[in-house]
């Protein structure tokens, strides 16, 4: 029984508690967690992702269950998939994502430095150049290489016949490399975000105590280990399911890597969706070693910086001539990593018969005209666009309340369950998942079902959902965390609603990111590879695939000048979306995040 | 650019162990050093206190040699370490520092942390342990050797950047304000710690800090940094005694200032003078007795700053009293009280100590130590007292020779005179 206090004249007074009825019973009612939101989310994703997934992993094992063979379990599609071409594609898919891990992070540490922690000139056109590059398909990236330096490219039209870089670049030099690059801003942004935690301090009392400049880089580099780290399983996971330049590049240069041979297992035939399983088990086998290898990497360590001791950080002040060196080094990177492919590309849909047997060098704006005037040509545009538009708005429609339950706490298991499984799905290579939804949706049951959605835009369109959802939920986790909770109960104690509270106080913080969200979902889509191949209706291509058939067909500069009208296209619309929330959006909303210098 | 001043014990500027000549360090626009100089002897405790951007951040980095000075000259032990287009680098200094947010590296050990500046010296490896496992013994954390810093608390944390900085026996030690991340009580033992350890060490230490009472206990001499400027320079007591300016006065500890004229030239002792200020009755003025910083003249529009030590209570009635005021508000110590007092015309005295238990409300007599009330001439911004008619006219008629008589004053004109 609890104690009852007399109260004094004017005193304060002591009042009962009663156990845990305290805190709930002065919260609104509708303030307390909802608990359908977390089963709804749950049915969903599971829906979107468990049952397509897992019944193709499940097809590795047991085939029988799926009509793809006569064994209720066996493990011969695992014997295929660790023998002959599959086994070889496995090792190169390996080798591709431990240099290219190396490569990236070998670029983005020092470019991070320099942007973060110096007052390197241009800074911000910089950072734009690492979105910029995490925005552009790998393929795309890849194909501008290609067409530079290809026998009969650019190059050699231009009468340049850059022989070495060729052999480089069509070999595991080359695919090594451009994944590397593709990577960099993954390790950039991990590494990034980790060196606030740095402040200059470190490196002071390094150089004080006798420590030289380089010995003092060296001291004070592993306290971001655990970002180091990160990025290379990052960059490693994302390589080895890369599909981009495994169907361009590693393609061409008779490279053959895993998701190749995964997408070839079930797109030509024999068709054998066992075998594709498997291969898909080993490159998910694959990424979880590279998770362990980091976990063993930071085991017994301890890198906690940030504490309310932590001072900011100043920049190193370069005289002339370092900004010299640093700059030309920063613009070497971006020239090779974007100003090549670019270049490569434009170059290559302005001139004509690329790709024939008519040698000559002569620009033309004639592919151009054919893209935007021929149906075969901006059909698949439109389509694409069409696709971006819904699936970036559906993402950011259900990235928020996802978010939302994997930042609450107390969420109970349901929410942490749902961690593990959108954790999971950002590390599952996307042709893995087109592949899972090939074989569920072509399934006899769905058809008796009525659910017969294989070959319709439904399918592709859930899918590029199902794709986007875990990464886009997940960037949205750090600022929906920042977003504390009693900003909402501060104005559900005011008066306001549930969504009114969500429309004042939620939207306006999280605005700057949802926008982002939207733009990363819409960008991705209109030119994503992977689920495209597999999952595209019959006679109804997306961009990318229409891209691929023209260069299939030798049509170099038609479906160069396709990827470049879309890539102008896509930051037309990002243009005009930062523009529409720049004018729209009240200045408190774009001040919540903003930087202050 | 002036000439620096060595402190200590008497030492020539050759023997010096550190000597700043027209330090100066702009950022930008920002003029964040100007001129400095001083000089520091062997073995001796510097402490320099300002408030923030007074430029003792600035000072400590352009000593480590974090900060490039713009113009002016640094010397340690002797040697130029900057000026002109000379500037050694840090880890050439034969110098070690404690930092504000400690600067523990979290991924080494403690025992990694000490023995990094041994293994920078390049002192075998047996040696080193050695004296790693000696410096940790001596301040006080032989079981942490192997723990990390995030597993220690704050006061732990600090004695491992302590032991950083001693372990490789510099000849200078530089302090960036240590203490004021950690609560009061850990400061205070620390502080007596590092007093303690640097003295026993014999090494010259250079100690930046925001906390005049740090200042005053840890230095053999303070400095006072104004906007990038070196304003006083001196032992702790001369600085409290005499401080060389009303900025100086305020940051070293006030609880009040009083306005009001300069009267005389009659004074009860030579090295005092009389002030008239303002009491609550706007037709009467107290007349005190206070110690004069700079020449002035009868008549003069004065302030007068009040050290908490200047304020004692007493009976409003007793003859001691020259003011009386309202306890405000009151603060329980355990030897006694902090009080807040009201004069009036918006004036307070605070940190006023008393071990006698007075009530909020209640009206007592403040007599005030003519030697802790120090007249500075008026801030030119601030408007001459209100005084008297009686008190200006009398003011007026006095002729520059200063022919004032003491006024008649509300209370009496008793001020004490503790020497």
């Amino acid at each position: 029984m609890s104690q009852r206090l007399a109260p004094e004249s004017g005193g304060a007074v002591a009042l009962p508690v009663t156990a845990g009825g305290r805190l709930r019973s002065l919260l609104p009612a509708r303030a307390r967690p909802r608990p359908g939101l977390s089963g709804i989310m749950a049915v969903l994703l599971g829906l979107l992702l468990v049952v397509p997934i897992g019944a193709f992993l499940l097809v590795a094992v047991m085939p029988r269950l799926f009509d793809q063979g006569n064994a209720l379990f066996t493990l011969g599609a695992f014997g295929a998939a660790l023998s002959g071409p599959s086994l070889h594609a496995l090792g190169d898919t390996a080798l591709v994502g431990a240099g290219s891990a190396v490569v990236a992070v070998a670029c983005a540490l020092p470019l991070a430095l320099l942007i973060h922690r110096t007052n390197l000139i241009g800074r911000r056109a910089w950072t734009v150049g690492i979105w910029a590059l995490l925005l552009a398909p790998s393929y795309l990236v890849a194909l501008g290489w290609e067409r530079l330096f290809e026998p009969g490219g650019v190059l050699v039209r231009a009468g340049v016949n850059a022989v070495f870089i060729r052999h480089l670049l069509y070999g595991p030099a080359g695919v090594i490399g451009v994944d590397g690059i593709k990577g960099v801003p993954f390790a950039y942004l991990a590494i990034a975000a980790a060196l606030p935690g740095l402040g200059s301090s470190f490196e002071h009392a390094a150089r004080v105590h006798g420590a030289g400049r380089l010995q003092a880089l060296r001291t004070v580099v592993p306290i971001i280990a655990p970002a180091i780290w990160t990025s290379f399983a990052i960059v490693f996971a994302e390589s080895i399911s890369d599909f981009g330049v495994a169907a361009t590049l590693a393609y061409d240069a008779h490279f053959p890597v895993s998701t190749f041979a995964l997408f070839n297992a079930v797109d030509n035939e024999p068709i054998s969706f066992p075998l594709a399983a498997a291969i898909g088990c080993t490159l998910v086998a694959l990424a979880g070693l590279a998770l362990l290898a980091q976990r063993r990497a930071l085991r017994g360590r301890s890198y906690q910086v940030l504490s309310g001791r932590t001072r900011p950080y100043t920049r190193h002040r370069f005289g002339r001539a370092g900004q010299l060196v640093a700059g030309a080094g920063v613009g070497g990177f971006f020239l090779v990593a974007l100003g090549v492919p670019v270049f490569g590309a434009i170059s290559a849909s302005l001139i004509k018969n690329l790709g024939t047997q008519l040698y000559g060098f002569q620009l033309t704006l004639d592919n151009y005209r054919r893209v935007l005037t021929g149906s075969d040509l901006y059909t698949p545009m439109l389509y694409s666009l069409r696709l971006a538009l819904i699936v970036g708005t559906i993402v950011m429609l259900l990235s928020v309340p996802v978010a939302r339950l994997l930042t609450r706490r107390a969420s109970g298991p349901v929410a942490g369950m749902l961690d593990y499984l959108l954790l999971g799905a950002v590390a599952l290579p996307s042709i893995v998942m087109a592949a899972g939804y090939i074989l569920v949706y072509n399934l006899p049951v769905m058809h008796s079902l009525g659910l017969a959605l294989y070959g319709t835009t439904t399918l592709l369109t859930i899918a590029y959902v199902a794709g986007a959802l875990p990464n886009n939920s997940r960037i949205l986790i750090g600022p929906l965390a920042q977003l504390h909770e009693t900003l909402l109960t501060s104005a559900r104690t005011h008066g306001a609603t549930g969504a009114t509270a969500w429309r004042r106080v939620g939207l306006p913080v999280l605005s700057r990111f949802i926008v982002w969200v939207w733009l990363y979902c819409f960008a991705g889509t209109l030119l994503e590879l992977p689920i495209s191949e597999l999952l595209y209706p019959p006679s109804q291509f997306p961009l990318s695939v229409a891209i691929e058939r023209r260069l299939s067909t030798y049509d170099f500069a038609g479906g160069t000048a396709m990827e470049v009208v879309a890539v102008v296209g896509a930051l037309v619309v990002t243009g005009v979306v930062l523009a529409l929330y720049r004018v729209l959006a009240p200045r408190g909303w774009r001040n919540v995040g903003a930087a202050t210098s | 650019m002036s000439t620096p001043r060595v402190l200590g014990s008497g030492e020539p500027d050759g023997a010096a162990s550190v000597q700043l000549s027209g330090l100066t360090k702009h950022y930008s626009d920002v003029r964040a050093l100007q001129d400095v100089s001083l000089a520091v002897g062997r073995s001796r405790f510097l402490v320099l206190l300002g408030p923030s951007g007074s430029g003792k951040s600035t000072l400590i980095r352009c000593l480590a040699g974090i900060e490039r000075p713009t113009a002016g000259e640094i010397r340690l032990a002797g040697d130029v370490v900057a000026g002109g287009h000379r500037h050694l680098s840090p880890e050439r200094r034969d110098l070690a520092m404690v930092f504000q947010d400690f600067a523990l590296w979290p991924h080494m050990t403690v025992g990694e942390n000490v023995q990094f500046p041994l293994r920078r010296r390049k002192v075998a490896s047996g040696a080193a342990a050695d004296r790693v496992r000696a410096m940790l013994q001596r301040v006080g954390l032989t079981r942490h050797a192997e723990r990390y810093p995030h597993e220690l608390s704050g006061g732990e944390q600090q004695r491992v950047a302590l032991a950083r900085a001693l372990v490789a026996n510099p000849a200078l030690l530089l302090f960036d304000e240590p203490l004021s991340s950690l609560d009061a009580n850990l400061r205070e033992r620390l502080r007596i710690e590092i007093g303690t350890l640097v003295r026993e060490q014999g090494a010259t230490a250079v100690y930046i800090t925001h906390d005049q009472a740090e200042a005053f206990a840890l230095g053999d001499e303070v400095g006072i940094l104004e906007s990038g400027r070196l304003v006083q320079l001196g032992a702790p007591e001369t600085i409290y005694r005499t401080p060389a300016s009303p900025f100086v006065a305020r940051f070293t500890g006030l609880s009040g200032v009083l306005t009001g004229r300069l009267l005389g030239p009659e004074r009860v002792r030579p090295e005092r003078v009389r002030v008239a200020v303002p009491t609550t009755d706007s037709t009467r003025q107290a007349d005190i007795s206070a110690t004069p910083m700079a020449e002035l003249r009868p008549g003069a529009a004065v302030q007068v700053m009040l050290r908490p030590t200047a304020v004692r209570l007493c009976d409003p009635e007793a003859r001691a009293a020259t003011l009386r005021a309202v306890v405000r508000d009151s603060a329980y110590h355990g030897r006694g009280y902090d009080y807040v007092l009201e004069l009036g015309n918006g004036l307070e005295l605070t940190g006023v100590f008393d071990r006698r238990r007075f009530t909020r409300g209640e009206t007592v007599g403040v007599h005030l130590a003519a030697e802790q009330a120090l007249v500075f001439a008026q801030d030119a911004a601030l408007n001459a007292p209100p005084l008297a008619a009686e008190a200006l006219a009398r003011s007026a008629g006095a002729g520059p020779a200063g022919a004032l008589t003491p006024l008649p004053h509300a209370f009496n004109s008793h001020t004490a005179e503790v020497d």
